[in-house]
């Protein structure tokens, strides 16, 4: 079993998710420094806040070539949410220049329907657009719980792997070799997290 | 395909999770943090916590954080919220949603401030709604246990004003009952409720809350519902499983 890493930006409580890896057997702990980061086999990138606030924190600890080179190099990293739009070049919320292991911006959800309000935060299905190996234990039409306004769009369409729709079509997940990001919180997902948690961590191990 | 939102609600005291009946009477129901654990797998798709101690004292961060590690689904919480930086924390805390009460008769301006500065998605107000002696609808202010003014259509669009995000209409007659909620009222507050409003108080079975969505609520949030069974009210946890989610508004498993 892999030693994972959750890099703790100090802005959310990782519990949730370090509770549900428990759950699935695997071992995770909160990750507040550069030396710590080092250890890992695995990463996982949580988020929740605006781009810059987020990226300023990872700065600030000293990481952010850390997590390029880490994502680079193969190595499994896992962005959550917020932590999903950080693995790309900039985002349409902020200024600050992401981890650009993901060549993409973030955009600003706008849906067409204007009964549905932004930021988007409720359950909603996915359905699987370019399949992934560590997305192995989803399939279209689970749902899991969505909190954003913005959502990944990378250059190349082919590594959008799951899609939902809110008012438009956006990623749900997005994957390049062992580089995964998902928007929506499997920790808030019950069942269907502990599936996803449970099929990526054994990808990975 | 919009999906049946039921929402459990637990009321904690001094980290006891109890059960009261029409806010007098109450019953140790046992440790929040077991029941959430409970819920994990019954797939609840949302809790909401309330902390009636929080109201004298002060907000209980510590044991929230805690509590909000052990769920695996969004969760909203209630209870002593006095301000911007209470709310930040809270989110800080693991939870997606604050619930807001007595800062409707303290400090509506903080609610408004709330919502602008965490967004209105964030921000649930509850009324506690009794009926006065001669049967019209009252605000009732739990803190002090009096009807303080009449529920009525100006009342709520002061209330919606404020840019919040969900409001619950909590039936304080019919907290513990099972005697269903009031079709009535929440048909007539859903046409003027431009959010989601969420009928709460007396949820028995699935057929009342088949009616309170029918009656134009867009969730239901209950405790006896979910923490106890049968007439002698025995704390066991249950939540209806898909099927019986889906078939409250006739829509068929995918």
């Amino acid at each position: 079993m892999k030693n994972v890493g959750i890099i703790d930006l100090q802005v959310s409580n990782l519990g949730s998710v370090i509770n549900m890896i428990k759950k699935c057997g695997g071992d995770a702990k909160a990750i507040t420094n550069y030396t710590d980061a080092k250890s890992c086999e695995a990463i996982i990138l949580p988020g929740v806040g605006s781009f810059d606030e987020a990226m300023k924190r990872i700065d600030q600890m000293g990481i952010r070539t850390f997590l390029a080179d880490f994502g680079a190099s193969g190595s499994p990293l896992l962005g959550i949410c917020l932590g999903m739009q950080l693995l790309l070049n900039s985002s349409e919320e902020g200024n600050a220049i992401g981890l650009g292991i993901i060549p993409g911006t973030a955009k600003k959800l706008k849906p067409t329907d204007t009964s549905l309000k932004v930021p988007h935060m409720g359950w909603s299905e996915v359905s699987v657009k370019n399949p992934h190996k560590g997305l192995s234990g989803l399939k279209s039409g689970d749902r899991f719980y969505f909190v954003h306004s913005y959502f990944a769009s990378p250059d190349n369409k082919e590594m959008i792997t799951l899609e939902t729709n809110f008012g438009q079509t956006f990623a749900s997940a997005i994957g390049k070799d062992n580089v995964l990001g998902v928007q929506f919180h499997p920790e808030k997902s019950h069942r269907f997290g502990l599936s996803f948690f449970k099929s990526y961590l054994e990808w990975i191990s | 395909m919009i999906r049946p939102r039921l929402i459990p609600v637990l009321l904690i005291d001094q980290r006891k999770l109890i059960k009261t009946f029409q806010f007098k009477d109450e019953i140790y129901l046992g440790d929040p943090m077991n029941t959430v654990r409970i819920f994990n797998e019954k797939y609840a798709d949302e809790l909401s916590i309330i902390d009636r101690s929080a109201w004298k004292k002060s907000i209980d961060f510590d044991f929230l954080g805690s509590l909000a590690s052990e769920a695996f689904m969004p969760l909203s919480y209630g209870g002593g919220i006095k301000s911007l930086a209470d709310a930040e924390k809270l989110f800080r805390s693991g939870f997606e949603k604050l619930i807001l009460c007595s800062m409707l008769f303290e400090s509506p301006s903080t609610i408004r401030e709330i919502a602008k500065c965490f967004g209105s998605q964030s921000v649930v107000v509850q009324i506690n709604v009794k009926k006065s002696f001669f049967g019209s609808l009252m605000v009732y202010d739990h803190r002090n246990g009096k009807n303080v003014k009449a529920l009525d259509e100006n009342f709520i669009k002061s209330i919606l004003d404020l840019e919040i995000g969900e409001l619950i209409l909590n039936f304080v007659d019919r907290d513990g009952s099972a005697n269903g909620i009031d079709t009535k009222v929440i048909e007539s507050f859903s046409k003027i409720c431009s959010v989601p409003l969420i009928a709460s108080g007396g949820i028995g079975n699935l057929d009342q809350i088949k009616e309170a969505f029918k009656a134009g609520a867009s969730a239901i949030a209950g405790s006896r519902f979910f923490c106890l069974q049968g007439p002698h009210k025995a704390p066991l946890i249950k939540y209806p499983n898909d099927k019986e989610i889906l078939s409250l508004v006739n829509r068929e498993v995918i």
